[in-house]
Formats: structure tokens, C-alpha cells, sequence
């Protein structure tokens, strides 16, 4: 188990010296990709030099599709994809000097580490760093069934960095690995890919993969990308429901539009449902969204946004205020890693998820049914069409 | 002490069952392995015939399988690896010389490869000749033994993992290099496989070969006409010679085949429902 788990301390010194490589900026120019009858819509988009783009979405999104796209083992339907100043759509596979690590390790099995590492574009590279970084060196020797899954993913990692790729393409790096393995690989990658400053396109539906390796978010759903923001914005700030569901937002409460005021430069929402009011949600209104008496608007908020106290503090907070207490019945809870899920309804019948630290689920002390307060920031709920 | 767990009872119905077929596969060769006396093996390996049509089965078979090696192993990439339309034309063309009786397969070859017919005449005028030639003999040969080596093939490609190849590709190396030193070596248990069973099936081809080249006389050939020339005796003996030549032979594939095939994850594990 300990080959799958580089220690910290190789990833801390990564970080000091930069290699600083790369090939320039991806650019999509309306390209549309596909496989079969199945195409996606037209994107555009950039990333900037050095840069990682994490795209989250479900199976069947077209993520992968998109990585072979880019790789050129798909054709372009439409568009172009642009490299610094190179134009990749005519070029072959082998000419896009591109770096690409599969979702299964696909590592040539009838080689040793080392002939892997130093097919093409590896022939001539200087492995040193990567064997030192990726602590590869007892293995080189030996062939890819002598190592567990994540060994190899390790490796397939490597031979993707290998003679220094203009491009990254990572898919589901970490699908593989054993889930407690998963955290140590995932930041020894988030470092390699700092220090490298390659041009990266990560695939996952691993949302913690997202807000850890991503300099960029793009969320993509049936080929169409919904948002792509910096992580913080796309966790915290979806910009549809649609987006809200990809990215795990644990709270989104379709409530209608009681009331509406303005106070001082703010809008004040009062939501409801069924007619009563649920809360006042204040801020000011994102762009498309006119909360007009009798719309139907979706509150989310995350459930790391909603922090539980005890059921004396529970008060509807006033207006003015930059956050609102809930009352609410524990449902159940359920320890979820280093944290409590609780589930928990309001008296309007709607649902909740909140998290807690032990600490505070212990000071809590609460059973099944027991009432308890849920504090939550205005900032942390966003109104979404 | 080793603990063996217990077998289930279907576990031996499928072994007695699979016994039966052994002994089917088993008792007529050896039948025919205890009837001949040491003697008549030797009278029939001094027959200068009958060495010179063994010797010729062997270099006929082993150029009909550098055919297919040449011919069936693109194909079966092409098979293994490409969506086209008319793929299950093709690949039923391909396995009919399996479907039809190989007498009829030899007047077909006839028809196209003699001296008066379509490709028979234009190539004669080359100098390229099949009736009653080692040509003919190779070409007779290949139509039966080709269908196996492409289909064997075709697996050993299926095989191979296409993310592998992309890997290959996508690391810098050429169409042709990635099959050559990643393809290739990958998929030649499924290769070796299609060209021993083409070998196999070349070099015990009787019908298709006569018909188009009775002379020179195969190892087949001769040993039916050995048959009705002296009877059972001698040529039971020269059957005996050209099967444990051939026997010699496929073993030794065999042995090379398992020594050199690159193990694949969990071979040799157990998947017996318990």
C-alpha cells in the first residue's frame, strides 16, 4: 500500500522549482465533436497556458469523447483547437505532442516500466525527475502485471509527462485507485501538475478532483458545457439548476416568490411554499432573474453553507440580516468521513442535508426527531431559474 | 495437510463427458499408431516417395502459411479493428471455404487457376502455372488453411486493448510502428494460433489438392496411392511416418508458442463455480 501512496513529502519539494513548460494556450474555436450518430454542441473556449481545465460531468457527457477529440483519435466535426499558435485539427496523433493518460493505464504490457516510459516521444527524455517525483525507480525493471492498479496509474501518469508534452490530457485519473489510496495520489498529481505547468484537460466526475486539481471548472452535461468558472465560483455559485445538480449541490428547494422590496441596495425575496413563507432570501438578483410575486425560483445552497446549532437559536432572522435560522426536525445522520450529514426537515415539509463537525454533533447531543436550528449565511444561498 | 475443496457434481458430469471426446479424439490415432511393425516404418521411410512427398506437404504447408501470414494477418487487423459496411459479407466470404466440401472448392480453383481459365491463363503466359505444380499445391492448400488464420488472428487483434495502440500513438510513435512493435507482439498468441491451425489444415489437405495437382504427389496423395497400389500395410505405415513428423512438429510450435507468450492478469486462476 505504500506504493500507492507517495509520501508528502516527495510532493512538497515539487512545488519549489517550477519547470515553467509549455505549449501555449488551448483554444476551441466552435468545435464540435462526436462518436456515431452522437455529436456535442459547438464550443468555445480557452485556457490559459500552464493552466488545468477539470471537466465534471456524468457518464456519457462526452467528456472522454472530447479528450479523443483533442488527441485526434476522433475527427472534428466542426470547429478548430488551436495550441499556442498551432492549429492540431489536421495534425495526426503522434504530431500533436500531447500527453495523454487513459482511464484504464493502457501501458504496453509486454515491456518493462522503463521500455514504457521510453517509447517515442520517451526515448530521449530525461527521466530523473519524474522517477524521483513518482518514486518509480524500484519498479523499472518490472513488467505492468507485477504492479497493483494504482502503481500503474502511477506510471501511466508518468509516461504521459514523459519528453515534455505541450499538452495533458488526464481521464479519470484516480478512477482506478482504491478509494482511501485516492486522496495522497490526488495531491501528488495537483503538485506535478503546478510544478510542470503543463496545459491540462482533466476529465472526472469526481467533484473533490475538481475543486482540487482544477485552475478551471467546466461543467459539461450531453455534450453541452454549462459553466466554466475558477472551482470556487462553479461549487459555490452554479450557474443553472442543471450545473447546481453535476456539481452535488446537496440543497435545492423549489419555493415560489411571495413578496418583493428593495432595502437600501439590496432586493429582499420573501420565498414560500404553498403560500407561506419559508424565508427571506436578500441580495441582489443575478442577471435573468426578475422574482416577480408568484415565480418559481430554486434556492440552493450547499450543505457545508448550512451549520446546525441548538433549536434555542433557531429565530427567522430579520430582513436586514446577513443570514437566516431554520427550525428544523433531525431526520437522521450519518458520518460521512470526517464529517456528519445530517438530514433534516423544516416544518414546510422541505428536506435539508447540513453538515457538522464531531465535535459539534457531540455538543449537539440530538436524537431522531429532536428540534435543532440551521443557520445560514445569505451569501451561501443562491437563487437559481 | 492440503485442503482441496469438493467438487460439485457437475464438475464431473462435464469432465465424464469431456472424457468421452478424448477417447474419441484418441483411440482411432492410436489404432493407428500400434498397427504398423517397426519394419514396415522402416521399409516405408527407405521409399524415396514417400520421404520427397512428406518433404513436400511440409514446404507446401509452410508456404501457404507465409501466404496467410502475408495476406490473412492484415485482413484479420482490418476484420478486428474496422466498422465498414459489407463487414459480414466479408467476413462470410472469408469462412466459406470452411462451409463448402473441399472436392468442390478444388474444381472452383480449377475453374479460375488451370491453364485455360480466368486467372489460370494470364498468369501462365508469365510463366505461373498451378495445374500439377508445388504452385498449385500451395494454392489448394492456402484456400482451406486461410479462413482459420485470419479468424484466429482476428481474435488475437480483438484482443489487444485499442487504448493501448492510442497510447502508443499518442506517445509519438507511427501507424506502422505502433502495429509492428505494439500490435503485432501483442496479439501473436492469436497469430500463432491462426497460422498453426492453417498449417494444420494445409498440410493434411487432400481434395482441393488433387484435383488441381495429383503430381507431384503430397504426403495425403501418396498415402492413398500407396493404398491402392499395396493395400492397408504399407500405407497405414506411411500415414504413421508422415503423422508423427507432423505430431513432432506441432509440439514443438506448441512448446515455443507457451514459452514465449507474454502472460496475461490472472491467468491461470481458477473460475470454476463452486
Amino acid at each position: 500500500m505504500a506504493a500507492l501512496t507517495p509520501a508528502a513529502s516527495c510532493a512538497e519539494p515539487m512545488l519549489a522549482v517550477p519547470h515553467a513548460r509549455s505549449g501555449g494556450s488551448l483554444r476551441l474555436d466552435g468545435l464540435q465533436w462526436g462518436i456515431g450518430t452522437w455529436q456535442s454542441a459547438r464550443v468555445d473556449l480557452q485556457l490559459p497556458e500552464g493552466q488545468t481545465l477539470v471537466l465534471l460531468g456524468h457518464n456519457g457527457a462526452g467528456k472522454s469523447a472530447l479528450l479523443d477529440t483533442l488527441a485526434g483519435f476522433l475527427p472534428v466535426r466542426a470547429g478548430r483547437v488551436h495550441l499556442g499558435a498551432r492549429d492540431l485539427t489536421p495534425l495526426p496523433p503522434q504530431a500533436r505532442r500531447i500527453g495523454y493518460m487513459f482511464q484504464r493505464d493502457a501501458l504496453f504490457p509486454h515491456w518493462s516500466i522503463e521500455r514504457n516510459l521510453r517509447f517515442g516521444r520517451g526515448a530521449q527524455a530525461d527521466l530523473d525527475d519524474l522517477l524521483e517525483a513518482l518514486e518509480l525507480r524500484a519498479w523499472l525493471h518490472l513488467r505492468p502485471h507485477q504492479l497493483s492498479g494504482g502503481q500503474r496509474q502511477r506510471v501511466a501518469l508518468a509516461r504521459a509527462l514523459v519528453g515534455a508534452p505541450e499538452l495533458l490530457l488526464l481521464d479519470e485519473p484516480l478512477a482506478a485507485i482504491d478509494p482511501e489510496a485516492r486522496p495522497a495520489l490526488r495531491r501528488s498529481l495537483a503538485a506535478l501538475l503546478r510544478q510542470r505547468a503543463i496545459t491540462t484537460v482533466l476529465v472526472t466526475h469526481d467533484p473533490n478532483d475538481a475543486r482540487l486539481l482544477g485552475d478551471l471548472v467546466g461543467v459539461i452535461e450531453a455534450g453541452r458545457l454549462l459553466q466554466v468558472a475558477a472551482p470556487q465560483q462553479v461549487f459555490d455559485r452554479p450557474a443553472d439548476l442543471r450545473t447546481a445538480r453535476l456539481v452535488g449541490v446537496d440543497n435545492l428547494w423549489g419555493l415560489q416568490v411571495l413578496s418583493t422590496h428593495r432595502s437600501a441596495q439590496q432586493t429582499v425575496v420573501v420565498l414560500g411554499l404553498d403560500g407561506q413563507a419559508v424565508l427571506d432570501w436578500v441580495g441582489i438578483l443575478p442577471a435573468g432573474i426578475a422574482a416577480q410575486p408568484g415565480d418559481r425560483l430554486t434556492l440552493a445552497m450547499r450543505a457545508e453553507a448550512v451549520h446546525p446549532c441548538p433549536a434555542s437559536n433557531a429565530r427567522q432572522a430579520h430582513a436586514a440580516s446577513s443570514e437566516v435560522t431554520l427550525s428544523a426536525r433531525l431526520i437522521d445522520a450519518r458520518c460521512e468521513g470526517p464529517l456528519w450529514r445530517l438530514r433534516c426537515a423544516l416544518a414546510c415539509g422541505l428536506e435539508v442535508e447540513a453538515f457538522a463537525l464531531p465535535a459539534l454533533w457531540r455538543e449537539l447531543a440530538l436524537h431522531t426527531g429532536e428540534a435543532l436550528g440551521l443557520r445560514i449565511r445569505q451569501q451561501d444561498m443562491h437563487l437559481l431559474t | 495437510m492440503l485442503h482441496h475443496p469438493a467438487r460439485s457434481p457437475m464438475f464431473w458430469v462435464f469432465w465424464l463427458m469431456g472424457a468421452t471426446l478424448l477417447a474419441f479424439i484418441a483411440l482411432p490415432l492410436l489404432a493407428l499408431l500400434l498397427h504398423p511393425t517397426l519394419a514396415d516404418l522402416r521399409q516405408v521411410a527407405e521409399m524415396a516417395d514417400v520421404r520427397s512427398a512428406i518433404g513436400l506437404s511440409l514446404a507446401a504447408a509452410l508456404s501457404s502459411t507465409a501466404l496467410a501470414a502475408v495476406f490473412a494477418v492484415p485482413l484479420a487487423y482490418v476484420l478486428a479493428r474496422q466498422r465498414f459496411a459489407g463487414k459480414s459479407a466479408v467476413e462470410a466470404l472469408v469462412d466459406l471455404p470452411l462451409t463448402i466440401p473441399h472436392t468442390i472448392a478444388g474444381i472452383a480453383l480449377l475453374l479460375v487457376f488451370s491453364r485455360g481459365g480466368w486467372l489460370g491463363a494470364p498468369l501462365a503466359q508469365i510463366g505461373l502455372e498451378f495445374w500439377g505444380t508445388f504452385a498449385g499445391i500451395v494454392l489448394a492448400m492456402s484456400y482451406v488453411g486461410l479462413p482459420y488464420a485470419v479468424n484466429a488472428a482476428r481474435g488475437g487483434f480483438e484482443a489487444v486493448d485499442p487504448q493501448i495502440e492510442r497510447a502508443a500513438r499518442i506517445q509519438g510513435g507511427g501507424t506502422w510502428e505502433v502495429f509492428r512493435r505494439v500490435t503485432l507482439p501483442l496479439a501473436r498468441q492469436g497469430i500463432g494460433t491462426g497460422l498453426t491451425l492453417c498449417f494444420a489444415r494445409a498440410i493434411g489437405e487432400f481434395a482441393a489438392v488433387v484435383l488441381l495437382a495429383y503430381y507431384p504427389m503430397t504426403a495425403p496423395i501418396r498415402i492413398y496411392d500407396l493404398f491402392l497400389q499395396s493395400g492397408l500395410r504399407q500405407s497405414v505405415a506411411a500415414s504413421v511416418l508422415f503423422l508423427l513428423v507432423v505430431l513432432a512438429l506441432f509440439w514443438g510450435l506448441r512448446l515455443l508458442a507457451s514459452v514465449r507468450a507474454p502472460r496475461q492478469r490472472g491467468e491461470g486462476a481458477s473460475a470454476w463455480p463452486r
